[in-house]
């Protein structure tokens, strides 16, 4: 039998190794399984597994590889790691009870390692799965006889579980949540999707490729806003080198707002242009924010400890980096004359310098435009007519350009990021403070509607020009002159439109692949993306939303007055206890179910004993009658036709009964 | 002191089922304290999930170790006799009327003065079933022992939780006081035994008490022929005598068997031991005490638990 536990021991440390196989470094994982299989087959066969030395060994030169790794063996992916590794080192070493819970408890670990980047329904499942398994393993340790037979020992563990789903959904319901200032370690690399802060020719259009959503966002039902007004506000670059720009990140970083619910704002038109909505962010690696231009407000509720900060850009990030699922609510102002730009104000001068000397003739260009001393909005015009009227054409792999030059009087082809990158320099040449703003553009509905998921895909570059006469800060997007369907339609139709494939430039091949295809079979199978993210949304939605905050909302709804942790608790503490009360009781019953003619007799012996009579353990009913008899005789005589009943009916003779048990009932309780 | 342990022992007597967290119940405890921190840590409701099905888990397993162990009763099926060092069997007979089944019960006896503490385990007991679970207790003190208290107890399901009753036993071990001496019977001789048939003065040489003559049969020991008779009449008679005469022994308590009582004692289980396998007659003779001359297992019985409960008035 301890072949059985250790098995189960192996299957549980496998079971939670596998989830991390994609997070790290491949040969982690399979060293560490490697060394399970290899005690696998040393219990089945001759082949010896390490000894004492060999193991140290092993653990030092893991422990070396991870170190060479990650430069450090603390961090979050590093200690991962070594949790992967000594799971499988731990696995030579099952001598005794204790040994195997240490084993449980390195599982426990690295599940929640992988509870910590990951909440979909998968991994819901995964969880249930795995604490099924664990209770499996500490049975077979404690009843011998469904140790043998694997199939009743998960299923009576799994029994357990659902047993306890009261108390488990009391806990999830009740348990107070609270918000914590522990940072987290910093070599979180996450998922690096997106983009980090350098922009040029290459940054926009190698996200195109990837469907990987970026993050969700969820409207007021009353809201509704056409796909061309979705603008996603990431990040501001405001150092021109030409074609390329970048963000210093000098700028200073303050504590964000938190949304004003009241609305302190002075014009009415200011009040409906302001819009509050939900994101829920994937985790990309870095701490941008993402916000509908232009953001005014974030805040997550129910933190204690602001997390967000904002700069002057109207540049929203997180303190830490995103490495895992994010959920903040925000609220922006649309209409731009409503925002407030006077922070901005002294900054102005620089957003017209431009650090490239290598365009002249684009910068001629500039020249021209700006001698025409008209408003900027004017300049803005002619750039644009520029790009319309001279031939040039959007595509997802243009040819490479190193200038500006080269883009606007050679090659004439490019995506948004050229595009946006070109006029903001020419802009900034003409005189006019300008900047490129990168995120996302756009979104999809989801089945129910309820949300609008923005994927990597839908990223997209643009340009902010400060107009002297209004004294704001106004949004152009070049792409919407010289590709409108791409911002008409948003990302996704437009690439089906053109094909991906000659979108992507990739050759007859994938042309044709994609002909082949055919549209009906790719929106069907974009449809079951948008389904499963539907399910997905709703469930990692509630998982996020679930904090402290929320649940003062339930109480609210409910009646109550205020909330604290410690009611919650209180209430919880009480739930818990009555649980175990109303257990203890219900299975304490006796198992040996009564008869109706049995439990009437108990009645009436229970009713005589209130009376005063007891029988005593000795007499026979029979005996006790006659007791009753001599010591209350008129007692006696309405008793007796009951106890002839009862004694009928236990001895047999229900035939001779002229009264129904019910009715022998009502009068026993009469009596 | 004693009046502390005589009111522990009236709370104990009660036949109360308690439980407590084990060890590793209580690393489990702290475990899931820790997993609900990280969930505050990280505002991880998953792993607040986690905390919550291994808390919950915990607690419904404590109610089940409990009713792994209360309303099972026990009773004693028959306790063998044993020699002081050597092993009796107890068997045990555990029943009870709940409808779920019963697993891993563990049966000590904390309270055993007279032997090596013991253990038995009853693996598992069907609804309103009944098992019988024989344990081994190597007796280590001689005498006439009522059973100790029975300590029923069990981690089932998860090992989180302990939980015991102490419930009585009735009945009594005897343990005989060790066979340890000579084994040569000689000295406790009272009779000579004859050989089959002969009777036990002729053996000794001596003129038989005689009885009756029987007609000679071929084949016969030609020692039982009557050959005085045969030289008067040459007739060839058996002889016949009253009353065969085996060798019997009387084992007699005094201080030369030993030199204290426990060894004097041990002396006479020696030759009573010797006796019943040897299928003797012996009576046994002892200060308070005589029993009759007779042989077999029943005889040797109730002997050896003479000696068990022997006790010496005259030692100081």
């Amino acid at each position: 039998m301890k072949k059985n536990q250790d098995q189960l021991l192996y299957l549980l440390v496998v079971f939670n190794i596998v989830p991390h196989i994609n997070d790290l470094p491949y040969w982690i994982t399979v060293a560490s399984l490697t060394f399970v299989f290899w005690k696998f087959i040393s219990d089945h066969s001759r082949i010896p597994i390490p000894g004492r030395w060999g193991i140290l060994s092993l653990t030092l030169l893991t422990g070396l590889g991870v170190f060479n790794e990650f430069g450090n063996v603390i961090g979050n992916e590093s200690s991962t790691a070594i949790l992967i590794l000594m799971a499988g080192l731990k696995t030579f070493e099952l001598r005794s009870y204790r040994d195997s819970m240490v084993l449980t408890y390195l599982c426990f670990f690295l599940l929640m390692s992988k509870l910590i980047a990951s909440q979909t329904i998968l991994m819901t499942v995964y969880l249930g799965l795995d604490v099924i398994l664990i209770l499996a393993l500490m049975r077979s340790y404690h009843a011998s006889f469904d140790a043998r037979n694997p199939k009743k020992l998960f299923l009576r563990s799994a029994l357990l579980i659902g047993v306890s789903a009261p108390i488990i959904l009391t806990l999830f319901f009740l348990f107070p949540r609270f918000s914590s200032g522990f940072g987290t370690p910093k070599d979180s690399r996450g998922n690096v999707s997106g983009f980090s802060g350098e922009f040029k020719p290459g940054t926009i259009s190698n996200l195109m490729l990837s469907e990987e959503p970026a993050f969700r966002a969820v409207f007021n039902s009353e809201v509704r806003l056409h796909s061309s007004q979705l603008y996603w506000r990431g990040l501001t670059l405001t150092e021109s080198q030409g074609l390329n720009w970048s963000n210093p990140d000098k700028k200073v970083y303050i504590s964000a707002p938190q949304i004003d619910e009241g609305d302190n704002l002075s014009s009415s038109k200011g009040k409906e242009s302001l819009i509050d909505y939900e994101i829920f962010l994937e985790p990309h690696g870095e701490k941008y924010l993402f916000a509908l231009d232009w953001p005014i407000a974030v805040e997550r509720p129910g933190q204690r400890m602001q997390l967000l900060e904002q700069n002057v850009l109207k540049n929203f990030r997180y303190r830490r980096v995103v490495d895992t699922k994010l959920y903040y609510r925000a609220q922006s102002q649309i209409n731009s004359a409503e925002v407030d730009w006077s922070s901005d104000a002294p900054l102005l001068a620089s957003y017209t310098k431009v650090e490239d000397k290598s365009s002249p003739e684009a910068w001629a260009l500039a020249q021209e435009f700006r001698k025409q001393n008209q408003s900027s909005a004017f300049i803005v015009k002619l750039i644009l007519d520029h790009f319309a009227e001279s031939g040039f054409s959007y595509t997802l792999s243009p040819p490479p350009v190193e200038t500006i030059d080269q883009f606007l009087f050679q090659t004439r082809k490019g995506f948004c990021e050229h595009y946006a990158g070109s006029m903001a320099t020419l802009l900034r040449w003409a005189g006019v403070p300008a900047r490129v703003v990168i995120g996302y553009q756009g979104g999809t509905d989801s089945v129910l509607q309820n949300y609008l998921l923005i994927r990597q895909l839908d990223a997209h570059a643009w340009v902010e020009y400060f107009d002297q006469d209004k004294a704001t800060w106004v949004r152009i997007d070049p792409t919407s002159v010289v590709a409108p369907d791409r911002i008409q339609l948003g990302s996704q139709r437009f690439l089906d439109r053109r094909g991906v494939g000659s979108a992507l430039g990739q050759g007859a091949a994938f042309a044709m692949i994609d002909q082949f295809l055919g549209a009906a079979i790719k929106s069907q199978y974009f449809r079951l993306q948008l389904f499963i993210d539907q399910a997905e949304m709703t469930w990692s939605s509630f998982l996020l939303k679930y904090d402290f905050s929320y649940q003062q909302k339930i109480f609210k709804d409910l009646g109550a007055k205020s909330l604290t942790r410690l009611h919650l608790l209180a209430y919880l503490a009480i739930a818990v206890a009555l649980f175990v009360l109303i257990a203890f009781a219900w299975t304490a019953r006796s198992g040996v179910p009564l008869t109706p003619s049995q439990k009437l007799y108990r009645l009436l012996l229970r009713r005589l004993k209130s009376k005063g009579f007891e029988k005593q353990i000795s007499e026979g009913p029979k005996d006790f009658f006659a007791r009753i008899n001599q010591l209350n005789p008129e007692l006696g005589q309405s008793v007796e036709p009951l106890f002839a009943a009862l004694m009928a009916l236990r001895y047999g003779r229900p035939y001779a009964l002229s009264i129904s048990l019910k009715e022998l009932e009502k009068q026993i309780k009469n009596s | 002191m004693s009046r502390i342990k005589g009111w522990i022992d009236r709370l104990t007597r009660s036949h109360q089922t308690y439980i407590m967290p084990t060890g590793h119940g209580v690393v489990f405890l702290i475990g899931i304290v820790f997993m609900v921190l990280v969930g505050a840590t990280y505002s991880n409701n998953l792993i607040y999930l986690l905390a919550f099905f291994l808390f919950a888990a915990f607690v419904v397993s404590m109610v089940q170790t409990h009713h792994n162990i209360a309303k099972l009763s026990v009773e004693v099926i028959s306790v063998e006799d044993a020699y002081n060092g050597g092993w009796a069997q107890l068997d045990l007979k555990l029943h009870h009327s709940q409808k779920a089944y019963r697993q891993n019960v563990a049966i000590l006896f904390p309270d055993l003065e007279w032997a090596e503490r013991a253990t038995g385990q009853l693996e598992f007991l069907s609804p309103k079933g009944q098992a019988r679970v024989s344990l081994s207790i190597k007796a280590k003190k001689r005498g006439r022992h009522s059973l100790p208290r029975i300590r029923l107890e069990t981690k089932f399901p998860l090992g989180l939780f302990k939980s015991w009753r102490m419930l009585p036993l009735n009945g009594e071990a005897f343990v005989y006081p060790q066979a340890i001496g000579q084994k040569n019977l000689s000295s406790c001789r009272v009779s000579f035994g004859a050989q089959k048939g002969e009777s036990a003065k002729a053996s000794r040489g001596e003129e038989a008490d005689f009885h009756e003559h029987k007609a000679y049969q071929l084949g016969e020991s030609s020692r039982r022929v009557d050959w005085k008779l045969y030289a008067r009449k040459r007739l060839k008679m058996i002889k016949s005598f009253e009353g065969r005469q085996e060798a019997s022994f009387r084992f007699v308590y005094n201080e030369s068997l030993g030199v204290d009582t426990e060894a004097r004692l041990s002396q006479l289980s020696t030759w009573i031991e010797e006796a019943r396998s040897k299928k003797l007659m012996f009576e046994l003779w002892l200060p308070n005490k005589k029993i009759e001359m007779a042989s077999g297992a029943q005889h040797a019985r109730m002997s050896l638990r003479e000696l068990a409960q022997f006790e010496d008035e005259s030692v100081a």
